[in-house]
């Protein structure tokens, strides 16, 4: 299922109660790009990042998939398209990893079908892919948190999405972990998928990202490649930081 | 914890053989001891006539009027129980659920007492406990979708609100209930017992209960997904509300039958469903089949005990309460590690 796809949010406004988390966003992930959303915590990403996934309902403005509206589309053909990978939580129950990778497969089988050899063949190459399949037969609840977050990447890839929607993926991992994660994701760009991930990290988005995104005070302050939207303005208008003190270091600076 | 794959496939015939295995042992044993071989000439068309006439007559009494549906009431309310335990600990993702979360013993606990208060016959008295059952869970759904849309943790503080209401509404019934007739039933039939259990119930209650274990197996793979969070699922493209509200429906009417058949039986619901994940993984297609076959061989077992132990016969509540425990500690042992402590 190679091709161009792509998800697209305009005129975004959303609000809880009286607070206004989104005031006109427009965001869009396209196969191919590892884009980065950064923002202050309370910012909105996750909001969004909702509403991208058709998790909840719009309030004002337009999510499409290719040209059709997230919300009404069909949920089974849109996680064909579009996966949403989580933070590595803990599961109460010890599924192996393969049985959490094979739930991939649910929106290709439909609730009540049986997985047929090709289901667990799509689900040992997304193993192979994330340089997972040592850990097939391991109980999910037994592993790392760096592993647990290559798992639900896996599951996005048995599903046979093209575009990931992504919360904090480096956010429980250590230094290594945060490294080769991101190595993953390139790859999975190099290869055509678009994966869109919120973090906290300028850097990480700097070092391996196509595009980086700015929200703050729910509307996007600067969208583009990463040299040109990351820079020590930018970053002390975001984050709030006086720019006198010493928090950005780049060759150069 | 690899699993050998073998022993896992072969896990739902085994338990099937022992299911069978079980029922064919309590059926022979009793006050009145049944040897195998005569009960196979019984139930084997061309044996019968090896047994002598009065004594076939008796047998006949013993084994299909009086053993067979105190066994079958057994096996449909312990593969409940254990089946809607299961179901229930994976849409609510938490160990700790018993199929009682959501209040319906709470109702089918007033809502017997309430018939036995009113002297009502007896089947309108089990039809009481199970409407009363249901209405307790439907309360406590309304409340969750008022409050918090439905979602898991609204579910159990509305169980928590309703099964608050019903066993006050408990209390009222029996307080002024009849302390020398009827407050003594109603405690008994609380304790939980099979040997109210009469045929024609027993074979009412026998499709329903089918069918609602059936419903959740059917379900099991979106309870895989659903056990893995809301959002999650939803992306995986589960209708969540859907699947949960549907199972729900399903162990709550199995349930609420379970209770109108033998009151209230507690832990088998709890701890059933961790040694099957012990023994299956936790996948529900398989896990469910097998609580259900667990929880009746279980039950079944706990049954000959409540019999046998003694002249009088002991509510099988306390048997599987007195059970329940060492088993869960042991099981505990073993799947500590999962919780995520």
């Amino acid at each position: 299922m190679k091709g161009d796809h792509r998800l697209c949010a305009r005129g975004i406004r959303h609000g809880w109660g009286d607070r206004q988390v989104l005031s006109g966003v427009d965001l869009e992930l396209r196969s191919g790009e590892l884009v980065a959303l950064l923002g202050r915590n309370g910012a909105g990403k996750s909001t969004l990042m909702r509403l991208m996934l058709g998790l909840d309902r719009l309030q004002h403005g337009t999510v499409e998939l290719d040209g059709r509206p997230v919300g009404s589309m069909n949920a089974r053909e849109r996680a064909k398209l579009l996966a949403y990978v989580p933070q590595g939580h803990l599961a109460p129950f010890p599924y192996t990893v393969r049985s959490v990778v094979e739930l991939g497969r649910l929106p290709a089988t439909g609730l009540f079908g049986r997985l047929s050899a090709g289901d667990r063949d799509h689900a040992t190459r997304a193993m192979e892919t994330m340089a997972i399949a040592g850990l097939a037969e391991r109980p999910y609840t037994e592993l790392s948190g760096g592993e647990r977050q290559m798992v639900l990447i896996a599951r996005a890839l048995a599903q046979g999405a093209r575009l990931l929607l992504m919360d904090e993926p480096v956010s429980a991992l250590d230094y290594g972990n945060q490294l080769r994660l991101l190595a993953r994701l390139e790859a999975l760009a190099a290869d055509g998928i678009g994966v869109l991930f919120t973090t906290h990290h300028p850097d990480h988005a700097r070092s391996v990202c196509s595009r980086a995104s700015l929200l703050d005070h729910g509307a996007i302050i600067a969208d583009g490649p990463p040299e040109a939207v990351i820079t020590k303005q930018s970053l002390a208008a975001l984050y709030d930081l006086d720019p006198a003190i010493p928090f950005w270091s780049q060759p150069g600076d | 914890m690899r699993r050998s794959g073998t022993l896992s496939i072969a896990a739902l015939p085994l338990l099937a053989v022992a299911l069978l295995a079980t029922v064919v042992a309590a059926l022979c044993i009793g006050r009145f001891a049944i040897g195998p071989g005569e009960l196979l000439a019984l139930i084997w068309p061309g044996g019968r006539h090896a047994i002598a006439s009065d004594r076939l007559a008796m047998l006949d009494t013993i084994v299909w009027q009086i053993r067979l549906p105190r066994i079958a009431a057994a096996v449909l309310v312990g593969a409940s129980l254990s089946a809607s335990g299961a179901a229930f600990q994976t849409v609510f993702r938490n160990p700790l659920v018993s199929p009682g979360l959501l209040g319906v013993g709470a109702g089918a606990g007033f809502g017997a007492a309430l018939g036995m208060l009113l002297s009502l016959e007896w089947t309108l008295v089990q039809l009481l406990a199970f409407g009363m059952g249901l209405l307790a869970v439907g309360i406590a759904a309304g409340i969750a979708r008022i409050f918090g849309g439905g979602s898991p943790i609204m579910l159990v503080l509305g169980g928590i609100l309703t099964a608050g209401l019903f066993n006050a509404l408990l209390s009222l019934a029996k307080y002024v209930a009849d302390p020398y007739d009827q407050l003594p039933a109603i405690v008994y039939w609380l304790m939980g017992t099979l040997s109210l259990a009469d045929p024609p119930q027993v074979e009412r209650a026998t499709v329903p209960i089918l069918l609602g274990i059936g419903v959740l197996v059917l379900l099991g793979r979106a309870l895989d997904a659903l056990s893995m969070g809301d959002d999650e699922a939803r992306t995986l493209g589960v209708p969540v509300g859907q699947v949960r509200a549907g199972v729900i429906a399903a162990a709550t009417l199995i349930s609420a039958l379970t209770v109108s058949i033998a009151g209230m039986i507690g832990w088998i619901g709890l701890v059933v469903p961790h040694l099957a994940r012990l023994l299956l993984g936790p996948g529900n297609t398989r896990l469910i089949p097998a609580s259900a076959m667990i929880g009746a061989i279980l039950l079944v077992a706990a049954d000959g005990l409540a019999r046998g132990i003694s002249t009088v016969e002991i509510p099988i509540g306390i048997i599987t309460e007195l059970l329940g425990i060492p088993i869960f500690l042991a099981v505990l042992h073993r799947v500590r590690r999962g919780w995520g402590a």
